[in-house]
């Protein structure tokens, strides 16, 4: 059997600190106090922000121990690799006992440390078959060894649940490698597309880098729907991935429904409308029912059908109020007259009879367009998700496995004495040793039914 | 009727029930001990009806889902998990003093819940993060994670009552000391599966929306405190001499943590939606 053992001199010393589990204790909570700051402290913001929130002298403070990204600082790594070397250690230090524990074939008939005594006027012979029949109602195994004075029983189930420890502990250990994986080779992009257009080129969320892919993403259409109360129900994007030029793949995304193609898994993220270069401008004349069209773009400005007056748009209001109403987007305009002073006109775009109120001769409104949407797309690629879902299987199956599951083990011992037989029973459990306790009283009762009631 | 009349009225057989339990306990009679079991029973119907009753009405809203997604919804869920495990515990380990301290709690959730003034009652639609099957497990996973801490908390503060004043006439109802730190133990345990399973499902979840499954958020670095909190018991449990009391204050210290986690994350900055 393969043994990894605690080495003499100065790495056993090293061995030694690292197979503790009171290191465990001190790790788990420095873990737990320090992960504290780093909710406090909002993290990679910009040092100005900072500066503004805390003062130059508590910025150098905590900037001396990295706490606006302290998640990837020195020393919380410093702790996890610590915790990392104190899995592996304290799993190789319990390796070779676990697996003789699991897989010996040998049973032992000593007694065992939750133990009751019993005198039974029975004999030897009448009580072999109570026992094995008792205990074959809970034990998988069942070893009797007969000798002169009498036999013991050696019953045992679930050993293997002593597996549950490594599969807790490694299950951390591969969860952090597949994190590591994912943070050396993963790429974690960002892409915006217009409808109707695709794009090959991703840009890095963190550097800003630009990162050219082997395929392209086209958005034929983006959409958002609503529900009744005017709350967003979808954000959808209907994306078509090419391969010089041609499609390869298909697919309507929504925030919970992903793309996946090549190792890229591209995620719906945000969008945004596109401003169109020129607007146009309804005139309709008051009197006459003369309507007019023309374009116009921010800084313009265009004369009245009539030629007597003259119009320029002066922006675009995204979110505009008019006494206290917001009536979302707007063209804030300005009207000029011969012999009159400038003046201001307002026109919200989703109510086109707004400018009436001016009762000028001529109305105006903004002409229906089409809007055109962009799609915010994620675009990523992270090998090491499948050890860390790996991980996460495993992780939960030990705890399972741990907790509601035991290594349970008895011993029966019976011995001839001149009056009939004298019976030990002896157990033990890897948990729930009350629960071992009230058993070996069950089973030490049947022997001696008064002294048990 | 509707389903927050329903909780509401549940509210009050919660704190008829916790008044009858803690009336057994004082004065040691079983009528009222029955009598607080029944009124429970009662209480965890009506909290049963009125999560599903609040399922149906948002069908009749016109957007059918589980009733799991805003701080209202899991205080119900929250409350009857947390009844739910004590029942069983209860007829395990037939004490009923346990509910003195377990029914108040179940009460003072389903409280807040309904009298709180700012509570998000009104059914809302979900918001497209939302829309996701793994939402359900998750929450439901976290919550009967923390009704398990709540529990072990609960015990936490019954060994410490019963090791300060001896062996009066009232601590001698209570369960022997070990049973009390075998029980808490069991509710750790309990609690730290679930918890488990709450992370791991948050962060699949998370990666299904977002393409990471794991941000440092603060709802999801102060769910990793806790769960380091209990790993830290787990583990002090297994050095001699961290049994009874130090187990027992740091299962009022974990708790702490999961309070903190449900409730104080809203006070930072972050993206999980509960509350805000
Ligand atoms: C994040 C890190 C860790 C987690 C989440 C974790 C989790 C657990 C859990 C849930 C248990 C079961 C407790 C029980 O049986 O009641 C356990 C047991 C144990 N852990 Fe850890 N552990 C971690 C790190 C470590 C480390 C670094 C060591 C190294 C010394 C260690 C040593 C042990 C030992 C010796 C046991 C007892 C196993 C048994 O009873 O068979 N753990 N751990």
């Amino acid at each position: 059997m393969i043994s990894i053992s605690r080495p003499s001199g100065l790495p056993g010393q090293v061995w030694d600190f690292f197979v503790s589990v009171r290191l465990t204790v001190a790790t788990l909570a420095l873990l737990a106090f320090t992960s504290i700051f780093g909710t406090l402290i909002p993290q990679n913001q910009h040092p100005a922000d900072y500066i503004n929130a805390y003062g130059e002298f508590f910025f150098r403070f905590f900037n001396v121990f990295d706490l606006f990204n302290m998640y990837n600082s020195w020393w919380y790594r410093l702790l996890m690799v610590t915790l990392t070397l104190n899995i592996l250690i304290c799993s190789l230090n319990r390796l070779s006992p676990t697996l003789k524990m699991v897989f010996r074939r040998k049973p032992a008939f000593n007694r065992l440390s939750i133990r009751e005594e019993a005198d039974c006027e029975r004999s030897a012979r009448e009580l072999r078959t109570i026992v094995e029949n008792r205990l074959s109602q809970t034990f998988a195994k069942i070893h009797v060894q007969e000798d002169e004075k009498g036999f013991s029983a050696f019953a045992e189930k679930g050993a293997w649940t002593r597996l549950g420890f490594y599969a807790i502990h490694l299950s951390i250990i591969i969860l952090l490698f597949g994190a590591l994986l994912g943070s050396i080779y993963g790429i974690d992009g960002h892409v915006n597309v217009p409808e109707g257009t695709s794009a090959g080129t991703i840009r890095l969320r963190n550097s800003g880098a630009p990162v050219p892919l082997d395929f392209q993403i086209q958005c034929n259409a983006f959409n958002i729907s609503y529900y009744k109360t005017g709350a967003v129900r979808e954000f959808r994007s209907s994306l078509t991935i090419l391969e010089d030029g041609k499609a390869v793949s298909e697919k309507e995304i929504i925030v919970n429904d992903p793309l996946k193609y090549k190792g890229f898994t591209i995620y719906q993220s945000s969008y945004g409308k596109l401003k169109a270069k020129t607007q146009k401008l309804n005139f309709t004349n008051r009197a006459t029912g003369e309507k007019v069209e023309k374009e116009i773009s921010v800084g313009r400005t265009v004369a009245f059908p009539d030629g007597a007056r003259e119009l320029t748009l002066k922006k675009v209001a995204d979110d505009h109020t008019l006494m206290g109403q917001d009536v979302g987007e707007a063209y804030v305009c300005e009207l000029k007259e011969d012999g009159k002073t400038p003046m201001e006109v307002i026109l919200p775009t989703r109510f086109p009879s707004f400018d009436k109120m001016r009762k000028g001769e001529w109305i105006i409104s903004v002409a229906r367009q089409e809007n055109r949407f962009y799609t915010g797309l994620a675009v990523k690629k992270d090998p090491g998700v499948w050890l860390v879902y790996a991980g996460f299987l495993m992780l939960i199956a030990g705890c399972f496995i741990s907790f509601f599951m035991s290594h349970q083990k008895m011993v029966i011992g019976v011995k001839e004495t001149p009056t009939g037989t004298h019976v030990s029973v002896s157990g033990t459990s890897t948990r729930n040793r009350i629960g071992m306790k009230k058993r070996v009283r069950e089973m030490a009762a049947i022997f001696n039914p008064k002294e048990y009631s | 009727m509707n389903s927050s009349l329903i909780l509401s009225v549940t509210t009050f057989v919660y704190g008829l029930a916790g008044f009858l339990y803690i009336a057994s306990w004082v004065f040691r009679k079983p009528l009222p001990g029955k009598l607080a079991l029944w009124t429970t029973i009662l209480g965890v119907t009506g909290n049963l009806a009125g999560f599903i009753l609040r399922w149906v009405e948002s069908y009749a809203a016109g957007f059918g889902r589980i009733p799991l997604s805003n701080l209202y919804e899991s205080l119900v869920f929250y409350a009857m998990t947390i009844v739910v495990i004590y029942l069983f515990i209860e007829f395990r380990h037939k004490n009923r003093t346990l509910g003195a301290f377990v029914l108040p709690m179940g009460f003072l959730c389903l409280a807040y819940a309904s009298l709180s003034p700012d509570m998000g009652v009104q059914i809302r639609p979900l918001m497209p993060a939302l829309k996701s099957n793994w939402l359900s497990v998750h929450v439901m996973t976290c919550f009967v994670g923390y009704a398990a801490f709540a529990l072990a908390f609960a015990f936490g503060i019954m060994f410490l009552i019963k090791e300060k004043g001896g062996n009066g006439r009232l601590l001698h109802a209570l369960p022997k000391l070990d049973t009390i730190d075998e029980l808490t133990h069991q509710m750790v345990m309990l609690g730290f599966l679930f918890l488990t399973m709450g992370i791991v499902t948050g962060a699949v979840w998370a990666n299904s929306a977002w393409g990471r499954y794991w941000g440092w958020d603060p709802k999801e670095t102060w769910s990793l405190i806790t769960w380091f909190v209990y790993a830290t018991l787990l583990h002090a449990r297994l050095m001699r001499g961290w049994q009874g009391r130090r187990i027992a204050f740091l299962s009022i210290l974990g708790f702490g943590a999961v309070i903190f986690t449900y409730f104080g994350v809203n006070l930072l900055p972050g993206l999980h939606s509960y509350g805000s």
